[in-house]
């Protein structure tokens, strides 16, 4: 409640400080019996307000009782009182020679809502009509001739303040109008720009649909009509034939063609893949593909790797090499995804040779293709062994355990020991996928680490390929009160490597964790939860 | 002359099957959205259908239900990119269709197939 009173007093305190104005009249313009008649005289009139006198003589002239324009009469407590005026001068003027005079003969009196009141009460009214602006000052009107009139009629009129100058001297009047022709201009600018990237779409959208429709046809002729040798010895005049060449050298045209047949690629098999690769070639559209890896915008240039790979291009293949080792991720993805593809040469020494770092994106979309590369030749995976970057060698050492190659597994034991703990836990990672069991040595100095996280992966391989060595270091950490997590990792693959060593393990001790693990590890239901 | 209904949103594809039934002696219609393919199942009376899975408007599976309550002895041979799909082959066999062909596929492969149905 408080707290809103002083909002509103700021509130309150603000308007009157900005609009520099009060919500009433705050002084009187009159402090004393004479500024308030000459107050009155000036209003002339006042709204409910009249004006009369009242005989203050005790003998009354009888020249004064018969004054036709006061016109008074005696009221019930034997008061003379003229009759009422609305406007001041009347009244002044009526009463002018009375007043005027030495002694006090009559005084002002005053009507209001026609009831009787004396100068306080006339004074209380008029103050209060002031304050809530009921009454202005008004100013004596110029008396106006008719020679003025005349004079002013013969000068056209000109306003004093012109509305320009009135509008560039409102600030604020200048901002709003600023701020709503701002909004106005942009929201007509991008209905505009709106209708024109519509209108610019739905022409190209219509124009690749009429080509569509001159491509369908002449490729199903193509396709069906024509063997591979057939199309790779169609001279110009006759691709025309199937093609309007008017149509045919517009390069749009060529982009749909182009975008048609990658389709159909995609989607058909058999010897129709064939043609429609020297179907590319005759068209030479080829030509387009490779010209896009020399482009500047990245899209444009990963479009033309993936055309390159997926129309089997390898004569583009030196160039996509040189696009290897580039610093946008998708050019670089592409790149050597294609050269895996297409290249019988490349291995992935491409990838060695990378020294930007391989998301785990880029590891998946490389091993998708290497899965199926690896059988029919050599990959030379040991060469990302001595890859540039962290992120190479470790995918090497990944993919040893996903392609099952043991081959490596010796070479892979001389590199663990030298390499970081980050490796060390991927080399432990392939041991436990491939099942490795020379190992144990590595895999027991790796439990006895400082490393935390490079302890856990040994105790997890440790748990498939492990020692008794293994299962005694094993106890040893688990006597170290490690934490819950740890406990049941290391007890986990205590059972796994030796169950009697485990089952002992866990009878001497009388912990009730311990036994809470336990009863986790043998439920055959959260076993692997 | 059998009629072949071939309901398919690529026109490209469909084209090239229509193309290759035609050169076979049948005579064909295409649609591209699974309401347009309704219809003339109605209207056409196919002697065999030739559907696509991922349709506009109605899937084929769809189309699959209202062939068998409509022309019930008509076959139809499911074409979709859906090969890796189990649920849905499972379910278009479920429905009684005659084949399925996965994409990428032979149009010639196709051919040899419908050959076999009419047969």
């Amino acid at each position: 409640m408080k707290k809103r009173f002083i909002q509103s007093l700021i509130f309150f305190s603000f308007s009157v400080f900005w609009t520099n104005s009060s919500f009433a009249q705050d002084s009187l313009p009159y402090t004393d019996s004479t500024s308030f008649y000459n107050f009155l005289e000036l209003q002339e009139e006042i709204p409910s307000f009249k004006f009369r006198y009242k005989i203050t003589s005790e003998n009354p002239s009888p020249e004064l009782l018969n004054d036709s324009s006061l016109l008074f009469v005696i009221d019930e407590q034997g008061v003379y009182l003229s009759k009422a005026f609305e406007k001041y001068s009347t009244w002044y003027q009526a009463g002018e020679n009375y007043l005027l005079k030495d002694e006090s003969i009559i005084e002002p009196d005053f009507l209001i809502y026609d009831s009787p009141s004396d100068y306080n009460a006339a004074r209380d009214y008029v103050d209060n009509l002031w304050r809530n602006k009921d009454i202005f000052i008004t100013e004596k009107k110029p008396e106006v001739g008719d020679v003025l009139v005349i004079l002013a009629n013969l000068v056209p009129y000109e306003p004093l303040v012109k509305y320009r100058f009135h509008f560039f001297s409102d600030f604020k009047l200048i901002l709003v109008t600023s701020i709503i022709g701002f909004f106005l201009i942009m929201a007509i600018g991008m209905i505009l720009y709106m209708i024109f990237i519509k209108g610019r779409a739905a022409k190209v959208e219509a124009k690749e649909k009429i080509f569509e429709s001159q491509i369908v046809g002449p490729l199903s002729i193509l396709l069906f009509e024509k063997t591979e040798e057939e199309i790779n010895s169609l001279s110009e005049t006759e691709i025309f034939e199937f093609f309007p060449e008017k149509d045919f050298k517009k390069l749009h045209f060529k982009h749909v063609l182009i975008n048609k047949i990658i389709s159909l690629n995609k989607k058909m098999k058999g010897d129709f893949k064939d043609k429609l690769k020297a179907l590319y070639k005759k068209l030479k559209l080829d030509e387009i593909s490779i010209k896009k890896l020399n482009s500047k915008r990245w899209d444009i240039v990963t479009t033309g790797l993936v055309q390159i790979n997926e129309m089997d291009l390898v004569e583009a293949l030196p160039q996509v090499q040189t696009l290897t080792d580039s610093s946008n991720f998708y050019i670089r993805s592409q790149s050597i995804a294609t050269l895996l593809n297409l290249s019988e040469k490349v291995d992935l020494t491409t990838i060695k040779k990378q020294s930007f770092p391989l998301s785990r994106w880029q590891q998946m979309n490389y091993l998708r293709i290497i899965k199926f590369l690896h059988i029919q030749k050599s990959i030379q995976l040991e060469t990302l062994f001595e890859g540039k970057n962290q992120t190479i060698r470790l995918f090497g050492y990944k993919l040893v355990g996903l392609l099952g190659r043991v081959d490596l597994l010796e070479k892979l034991a001389k590199l663990a020991p030298q390499v970081a703990d980050i490796e060390k836990i991927e080399i432990l990672k392939t041991y436990q996928t491939i099942g490795v069991h020379t190992e144990s040595t590595f895999i027991n100095k790796c439990l006895r680490s400082d490393n935390i996280k490079l302890v856990v992966a040994a105790a997890k391989a440790s748990g498939q390929v492990g020692d008794q060595v293994s299962a005694h270091i094993l106890i040893e950490l688990l006597n170290d009160d490690p934490g819950f997590e740890l406990k049941m990792i290391y007890l986990d693959n205590l059972r796994k490597l030796d169950q009697s060593m485990y089952q002992q393990y866990v009878a001497t001790k009388n912990d009730k964790e311990l036994n809470q693990i336990n009863a986790h590890l043998l439920d055959p239901l959260l076993q692997h939860v | 002359m059998k009629k072949i209904l071939i309901i398919e949103d690529d026109l490209l594809i469909s084209s090239l099957v229509q193309f290759r039934l035609k050169k076979d002696g049948y005579e064909t219609l295409l649609v591209k959205d699974g309401n347009e393919g309704t219809k003339a199942i109605d209207t056409f009376e196919p002697d065999l259908i030739i559907t696509d899975v991922m349709i506009p408007f109605k899937n084929g599976i769809e189309i699959i239900h209202y062939a068998r309550k409509s022309k019930p002895d008509t076959p139809i041979i499911v074409l979709s990119s859906l090969g890796e799909e189990e649920k849905i082959v499972l379910e278009a066999f479920n429905l009684g269709v005659a084949d399925f062909i996965p994409k990428p596929f032979n149009p010639n492969e196709l051919a040899i197939r419908v050959k076999r149905i009419f047969r």
